[in-house]
């Protein structure tokens, strides 16, 4: 073993006496391990002497700094009851309106379109002139007149021309297009258990025929049924509809629900424009017509005048139809009766009963997990800061001042 | 009592929460770690070091194992905040500037090879300087020295030999 680098641990004590005696018998018999000793030793000592001795202060800031001081810990109840406060204020709302939400998908639909019934009510009277004989549905009650529920729009529409076009001929683009009403085609399928299906059926003829509506179709399985039920298929003036179906919901209890808001105003604007131009070209051929003085361009001009008249026809009808349903809402509802109450439940249910509620609690509390976590990470932007903040805060308070 | 199983007993009690006792640790143990540190930093960076220290004590006391001296995992706690501190500032966390006596007229040849001996310290390399800071300075032994750089106790012998080593060749450099 090399004696050479035990020197400084022999000068030092750190070797066991049977090496510390190799060494110094190693160093007594070199003169080289002598003057390397020498020099260790003397720069050792060198050093110690050379040593500063700092005058010690600043013992009773550490006897400070390591004391709890008072309000730490309630500064630092504070900070995490702040916390909590601020998590709690943005994550409930959040959670309740989600909730809301997935409760009434549906409603909002509803009022997307209210801007739409609004406006239908100042703009569209001039086109129910022509539409009112078209609907001559043998249920439609003989007073229903779409322009009776609008007499402001009327007014308005009463420049327009015979075929109660929105779009007068000739008239600038941009002002067709502000013309234009948002024509939306609703839709909703109900179904009800009631108390007494009669009772509801009648309920819901007397509210329709109150919102100048009237009944398309009515078919009811009749009472000497186990389980009475009822078919109807209900039109209502689009202004109506929310209404309507908040009173049919007043009439039981909602089973299921399903409504469908169709946008057709798109189609409406190309059936017009189309109208339009053929109308032009009608009115040039009939232009012609009265200047043709021979036989054949009279025909040939009389047949195309007819090809365009069809079309024109057509159209209309198209235009006709959408606006019909889209003025009057369709509503199927089904009505069934309440199940009568039956025996007394058999005494060995209680065992089913009790796993069923068990295993719907269990679940529950899985969605609460399951929600509360994503809830903690969608929304840790927010209370990450604010804990980051408290622990930042936290080592403050703990760290010296000096 | 002997003054061992006293300081046992106050860590004993330091770890169930006695104020009073870390209290009596902080008082006994702080002029060594405040020394310790002051020869680091200088006195004023020294002194947020040494606080920092005894918090740090405070806060992590219960994990105190007892498997070494209390004063060398004291020493433990304040080489790492003194080496955090000189980071934060910028400065050598090994600088000689603090641990010598600043160099007076009075005594002319000693001082002279003072200034060469601290001279040819600086030239070190800072494992090297760090077990001499250690073991020289501090007057730790080889095993504190070991637990305080966190390195095996053979490479603290080994790193102490070959710096004196290369100290006689710094000052046989030197001119006379």
């Amino acid at each position: 073993m090399n004696e050479r680098e035990d020197i400084k641990a022999y000068i030092d004590g750190e070797l066991s006496p049977e090496r510390a005696n190799e060494v110094r018998l190693a160093i007594e018999s070199d003169p080289g391990l002598m003057q390397e000793y020498t020099f260790m030793k003397d720069t050792s000592s060198k050093i110690a002497s050379l040593l500063r001795q700092p005058q010690v202060k600043g013992a009773e800031k550490a006897l400070q700094a390591t004391r709890p001081r008072i309000g730490l810990r309630v500064m630092q109840t504070v900070v995490a009851l702040c916390a909590s406060v601020l998590i709690l204020a943005v994550v409930f709302p959040v959670f309740y309106k989600a909730k809301v939400n997935g409760r009434g998908g549906g409603a909002r639909t509803n009022v997307a379109t209210s801007f739409g019934v609004e406006k239908a009510k100042e703009r569209m009277g001039g086109d129910y002139n022509g539409e009112s004989n078209a609907m001559s549905d043998t249920n439609m009650p003989a007073d229903f007149s779409p322009q009776s529920e609008m007499p402001a729009v009327r007014e308005r529409g009463g420049g327009r021309d015979a075929q109660g076009l929105s779009l007068s001929m000739g008239a600038p683009v941009a002002e067709d297009a502000e013309a234009l009403v948002r024509q939306v085609i609703k839709d909703g399928s109900y179904a009800f258990e009631v108390a007494n299906v009669q009772n509801a059926v009648d309920d819901t003829i007397v509210m329709v025929k109150g919102y100048k509506g009237f009944v398309e179709s009515n078919s009811n399985s009749g009472a000497e049924e186990a389980k009475p039920r009822a078919f109807m298929t209900l039109r209502v003036p689009e202004e109506h509809f929310e209404d309507a179906v908040a009173k049919l919901k007043s009439l039981g209890k909602l089973r299921s629900e399903n409504s469908d808001n169709q946008d057709v105003t798109a189609q409406v604007a190309d059936i017009e424009a189309r109208i339009k131009t053929l109308k032009t070209e009608e009115e040039s051929y009939r232009e012609l017509l009265r200047h043709a003085n021979k036989i054949g361009d009279i025909l040939d001009i009389k047949e195309r005048i007819s090809v365009v008249r069809q079309q024109i026809e057509s159209y209309d009808a198209q235009r006709l139809t959408m606006k019909r349903l889209a003025v009057l809402s369709t509503i199927t509802v089904q009505f069934e009766e309440e199940a009568k109450a039956t025996d007394e439940p058999k005494p060995d249910d209680w065992f089913e009963d009790t796993k069923l509620s068990a295993i719907l609690m269990l679940k529950g509390i899985g969605k609460f997990f399951a929600q509360a976590g994503t809830f903690l990470f969608v929304l840790s932007p927010v209370w990450l800061p604010a804990l980051l903040f408290a622990l930042w805060f936290r080592r403050r308070a703990l760290a010296p001042q000096s | 009592m002997d003054e061992r199983s006293g300081m046992e007993e106050r860590i004993h009690r330091a770890k169930r929460g006695d104020r009073t006792a870390l209290g009596e640790l902080v008082s006994e143990h702080y002029p060594r770690v405040y020394r310790f540190c002051a020869r680091r930093l200088g006195d004023d960076l020294g002194q947020d070091a040494a606080q920092e220290t005894f918090v740090t004590m405070q806060r992590t006391i219960s994990r105190y194992e007892g498997r070494s001296c209390f004063e060398t995992w004291l020493l433990g706690v304040a080489h790492n905040h003194c080496r955090n501190l000189a980071r934060k500032r910028m400065r050598d966390p090994l600088a000689l500037d603090d641990s010598f006596e600043a160099p007076s007229a009075d005594h002319g040849a000693q001082c002279a090879d003072g200034e060469a001996l601290r001279s040819a310290l600086e030239k070190l390399s800072p494992e090297h300087r760090e077990v001499v800071l250690l073991h020289e300075v501090e007057g730790l032994s080889y095993a504190e020295v070991a637990e305080v750089a966190g390195v095996p106790e053979g490479t603290v012998k080994s790193r102490l030999y070959h710096a004196f080593r290369n100290l006689r060749e710094i000052l046989s450099e030197v001119p006379a």
